[in-house]
């Protein structure tokens, strides 16, 4: 996948384009809506990431004209002002997504594959293997060694996005969106209570584990002996 | 500060009032002064007249008793003297009365007042007969007593109108003053509807009388000052967290580009995730101050979108659900089926603070419960646990950013959390309310007013 990243900001920029790299995302910086517009219009980009405030032409004025123009390139915009406001005249510009910053670029990189998913949607296989691990989704079961696992919907919702993304870090921001559908600040305990209980079930009684978390980054799904 | 001034009302009907009674009294003397003059001058004519009778028939040599004849006036007293002062004839009245002096000649009547009270004017004339061998002293006496009584009757009359004036006037005051200060009262009610969230309105000059309109264009400026204050705070606002949020950003992406490096040890990806935690506490603090400072999360875009308020109870609770379980503590969500206009957002963030607050402060075996009550003008919503309370002298400084009682907190706590569920009440026009007993628990009430 290639991505435009618009944004004043180097540092930023910088380590948004390698965090996306690290995720196998090929990303170009440009610092200005001017330089953005030609290059977006190029058809070369698969997503653009787009900073509201921007020098000159501004990041909503910048998707505005894209959009006038027929341009359907998926627009995710970043900005540092989180109001509801800001975020609907974002999504009323044309933007298919908003974050507010400090975003988690794992996040950035999932809502990415996400918005990119749905315009090229790819058919994702019924059943997954990880390990000893067996997931049907036609049938909404998860076995381990052959033995069924049995969830409340929450730990259901929130093993299938680790499955679906597994190998794969998934941001602690996410995974609230995708359990809660919440978005912003929640009660840190809550989650952890909810992954602990998960993990309880999942991989308490096996000698492989497979739900593990980077502190402060979120959780991944992968075989992993025991040390 | 100047002393307090009373009623404006109270003020006009005295001056009114006073004012009535001075004009009507004055009136009154005028009036009561022109009528005792008339009649007056009127008894000196008829006395005049019947004294020149009495003159032209004793200067005819008769002055016997019957000198004068008849009296030319039924109510006619006379005295005729000799000029030695003797009696030579006088009406029966005459005879009851003292000895009158002899005044100067041609001088006005004068007043005397008889034994039973009567009161006379009393008129004295040189009269002479025979060319000037006899002489004496005329005396005419007028009964003025029914004059008296008329006098006394249109004082009485004119008193009566004086004070009746002054209460007409009172009374017109009351409608003169509920009438001019109509338009204030106009200005109070139209002021009262403007707040925090409606800064753009102003009064309208125009609709009030000339004399409000310096009271109304005041009123408009400082508003103006207001709504400025308030714009630049959120413009403020907006820089502030564009200037930190920048940096943290920053901070954050590297951090996080650190941790998911392949080849960093164990220690150094959980060093980093704790520097990476921090982050997101810092955001979380801006977040809040921001909220706080109205410099976000603001009601520029308030929704009033119908709630269902088991629906709502319910997923706070199922949020919660499994930290509670492992706390030991029964979270429960209980309602009966209603609808409540409000903002989802903004009322899920409150009672997500309220539970969280609600399950640090209840140890094991204890209870949190979630409950609304919803009545026809605003539904209440209430998290009540049975937890350790707050100390009685803590419970009206909560709500106040940065406040927390001294206890030793459980991780998580920044004090604000109260602070912004006040804010939501607030922004939706209803009231926070804290009940707390120490050692049994306590319960935080919010009233959201419905929409009519």
């Amino acid at each position: 996948m290639r991505v435009l990243i618009v944004e004043d900001q180097a540092r930023t920029a910088q380590e948004l384009r390698s965090g996306l790299a690290a995720a196998g995302l090929e990303a170009l910086v440009v610092a200005s809506g001017e330089e953005a517009l030609p290059l977006a219009g190029s058809g070369v980009f698969d997503a653009l990431v787009v900073d509201v405030m921007l020098p000159g032409l501004s990041g909503l004025e910048v998707v505005k004209a894209l959009r006038g123009a027929g341009n359907p390139v998926p627009v995710i915009f970043l900005s540092a002002k989180g109001n509801l406001e800001d975020r609907l005249r974002g999504l009323e510009a044309g933007g298919d997504d908003y974050l507010a910053k400090p975003y988690s670029i794992l996040e950035v990189v999932a809502r990415l594959r996400s918005i990119v998913r749905r315009v090229q949607p790819v058919q994702s296989p019924t059943r997954i293997q990880v390990a000893d691990l067996v997931w049907d989704r036609t049938h909404r079961s998860i076995l381990r060694s052959g033995h069924r696992i049995d969830l409340t919907p929450k730990e259901y919702t929130l093993m299938a996005l680790l499955l679906e993304n597994a190998g794969q870090v998934v941001a602690r921001s996410q995974l609230v969106k995708t359990v809660w559908g919440l978005e912003g600040a929640v009660d840190a305990n809550a989650v952890d209570v909810q992954i602990l209980r998960l993990r309880r079930k999942v991989d308490d009684p096996f000698p492989v584990k497979l739900i593990h978390t980077l502190r402060g980054v979120g959780l991944v799904l992968e075989p992993r002996e025991p040390a | 500060m100047s002393r307090p001034s009373g009623s404006i009302l109270r003020k006009l009907q005295l001056a009114f009032a006073l004012s009535a009674t001075l004009l009507a009294g004055l009136m009154a003397v005028f009036m009561d002064r022109a009528l005792h003059r008339s009649l007056e001058a009127e008894d000196a004519l008829v006395m005049e007249g019947q004294a020149r009778a009495m003159l032209q028939r004793l200067a005819a040599g008769d002055t016997g008793p019957e000198a004068g004849g008849r009296p030319v006036l039924e109510k006619a007293e006379w005295r005729v003297l000799d000029r030695e002062g003797r009696v030579l004839g006088q009406s029966a009245f005459m005879a009851g009365l003292p000895s009158l002096a002899v005044p100067p000649p041609g001088a006005p009547a004068q007043e005397v007042e008889a034994a039973d009270g009567r009161v006379f004017s009393v008129l004295a004339r040189p009269w002479r007969a025979g060319g000037g061998e006899s002489g004496g002293t005329l005396f005419l006496a007028m009964d003025r007593s029914h004059e008296q009584a008329l006098t006394a009757h249109f004082r009485r009359t004119l008193g009566l109108a004086v004070g009746l004036a002054a209460l007409v006037a009172a009374l017109v005051a009351r409608w003169v003053a509920a009438w001019g200060l109509a338009p204030l009262a106009r200005i109070v009610r139209e002021a009262g509807t403007i707040d925090d969230r409606h800064l753009d309105r102003r009064l309208e000059a125009g609709q009030f009388p000339g004399e409000l309109r310096a009271l109304v264009d005041t009123l408009n400026a400082a508003l103006a000052r207001l709504q400025a204050a308030f714009e630049r705070t959120d413009r403020l606002g907006a820089e502030l967290a564009h200037e930190l949020r920048t940096p943290l950003q920053n901070l954050r992406s590297t951090l996080e580009n650190l941790a998911l490096a392949p080849g960093s040890s164990e220690a150094q990806r959980s060093a980093l995730g704790g520097l990476l935690e921090e982050c997101d506490r810092m955001a979380a603090l801006i977040d809040q101050i921001l909220f706080l400072a109205r410099a976000e999360g603001g009601p520029g875009r308030l929704a009033r979108e119908p709630i269902d308020v088991p629906g709502l109870l319910e997923e706070v609770r199922g949020f919660f659900e499994a930290s509670a379980e492992e706390a030991g503590v029964a979270l429960q969500a209980a309602a009966a089926p209603g609808v409540l206009a409000g903002d989802r957002l903004l009322l899920t963030r409150a009672l997500h603070n309220l539970v969280a607050n609600a399950l640090r402060h209840t140890a094991a075996g204890g209870r949190v419960v979630l409950g609304a009550d919803t009545a026809p003008g605003a539904t209440a919503l209430w998290v009540e646990d049975t937890g350790s309370g707050i100390a009685p002298e803590w419970v009206p400084r909560l709500g106040r950013p940065f406040t927390r009682p001294p206890e030793p907190r459980p991780e998580g706590g920044l004090g604000l959390g109260l602070a912004i569920v006040a804010r939501i009440a607030a922004m939706l026009d209803g009231t926070m309310d804290i009940q707390s007993r120490v050692g049994q628990g306590t319960r935080v009430t919010l009233r959201i007013p419905n929409l009519t």
